[in-house]
């Protein structure tokens, strides 16, 4: 994500036009970082349009500490975190709190999609990672995808960097499984490759 | 330390190589081709994850539309409000508009008087004619 500084401070001065260029170079990286949060495109969308209503508020305190595009992250992170807080309050199917390892479902092994050996890793992380739970993503995408701090991403989440600590490692392991199966390492790509050859064959 | 501890740890490993345990897992590590390559899967994993950002998810078509509209829209709005408080903030305002509204205040009280003047020699007229 590449702004320009005058586009920046078009948005400070509250310029129509400053945020219209705004959106037209960020959407994609606003909406793109909501739906791995929320594993929802409509409140991607939703979050993606709440995220900019309140840059136009907010704005003016960006102050070039940091980089433009992480102040962006953080803000839509805190908007769709703040969406899936008020969510969980009415849906039992959506949950930042759980914390036990119990909570978090078996690996996801019916899609073959994802067990297709030579399709680049990159190109499953996506689908892989809606297979967690939101509280557990929502550590990852923060940390690992967008390079926030995890006392930031427990900030968020309002639970300590240790609980955010915790959350990550299981996340990471269980991603692990679900990528690259969690067997004996080398066996189970030799089993694949033998499978796809006798398929051939 | 055991495969099954030393996979315990991997997740957290693979960002601090310098921890507490690390001496005991790089020991196991350097015996290990299984737990190295469990290991490879996690740092694989890790570098590819830090690429998604500049993986972009295609939004839906109408996404932009209705996000400049919505959010052009209050700006535009924002910055009316705030150009007509900075118009009425400038001095050369302020000193006009006070000497227009001590005009119209001075003007309703003349004729205000005027009014009363006139009622009261009404009356006087009227209370003559009945004597």
């Amino acid at each position: 994500m590449d702004v320009p500084a005058d586009v920046i401070e078009s948005c400070k001065r509250g310029e129509p036009q400053g945020f219209e260029e705004l959106i037209r170079l960020t959407h994609k990286d606003v909406y793109s970082l909501a739906l791995r949060l929320t594993g929802n495109p409509d409140d991607a969308a939703e979050v993606s349009q709440e995220t900019y209503m309140k840059l136009l508020r907010v704005i003016r305190s960006f102050r070039g500490d940091s980089k433009f595009s992480t102040w962006l992250y953080r803000v839509t992170s805190n908007v769709a975190i703040s969406m899936l807080r008020k969510r969980s309050r009415h849906d039992r199917n959506v949950s930042l709190d759980a914390e036990s390892w119990g909570d978090l479902p078996a690996p996801e092994t019916a899609d073959p999609e994802l067990r297709v050996e030579g399709r680049l890793l990159k190109d499953r992380l996506d689908t892989a990672l809606m297979g967690l739970p939101e509280g557990y993503r929502a550590v990852v995408v923060m940390k690992d995808i967008y390079g926030l701090s995890l006392a930031e991403a427990g900030k968020q989440l309002g639970i300590t960097e240790g609980a955010a600590k915790v959350r990550l490692f299981r996340a990471r392991q269980r991603l692990k499984e679900v990528l690259y199966e969690d067997e004996p390492a080398g066996h189970g790509r030799q089993r694949r490759k033998k499978e796809a050859d006798d398929g051939l064959s | 330390m055991d495969c099954r501890e030393v996979r315990e740890y991997l997740p957290a490993y693979v960002d601090e190589a310098g921890g507490p345990r690390a001496q005991s897992i790089e020991m196991h590590l350097s015996t290990c081709p299984e737990c190295r390559t469990e290991l490879g899967h996690f740092r694989e994993m890790k570098d590819a994850l830090a690429t998604l950002p500049a993986r972009m998810i295609e939004p839906p078509a109408w996404l932009l539309g209705t996000l400049t509209e919505t959010v052009v829209q209050k700006a535009a709005r924002r910055e009316a409000i705030r150009n007509t408080a900075e118009k009425l903030a400038d001095p050369k305002v302020i000193v006009t508009g006070s000497l227009v509204a001590a005009g119209v205040a001075g003007a309703l009280l003349i004729r205000g008087r005027r009014r009363r003047r006139r009622t009261v020699t009404r009356r006087f007229r009227e209370a003559l004619a009945e004597a």
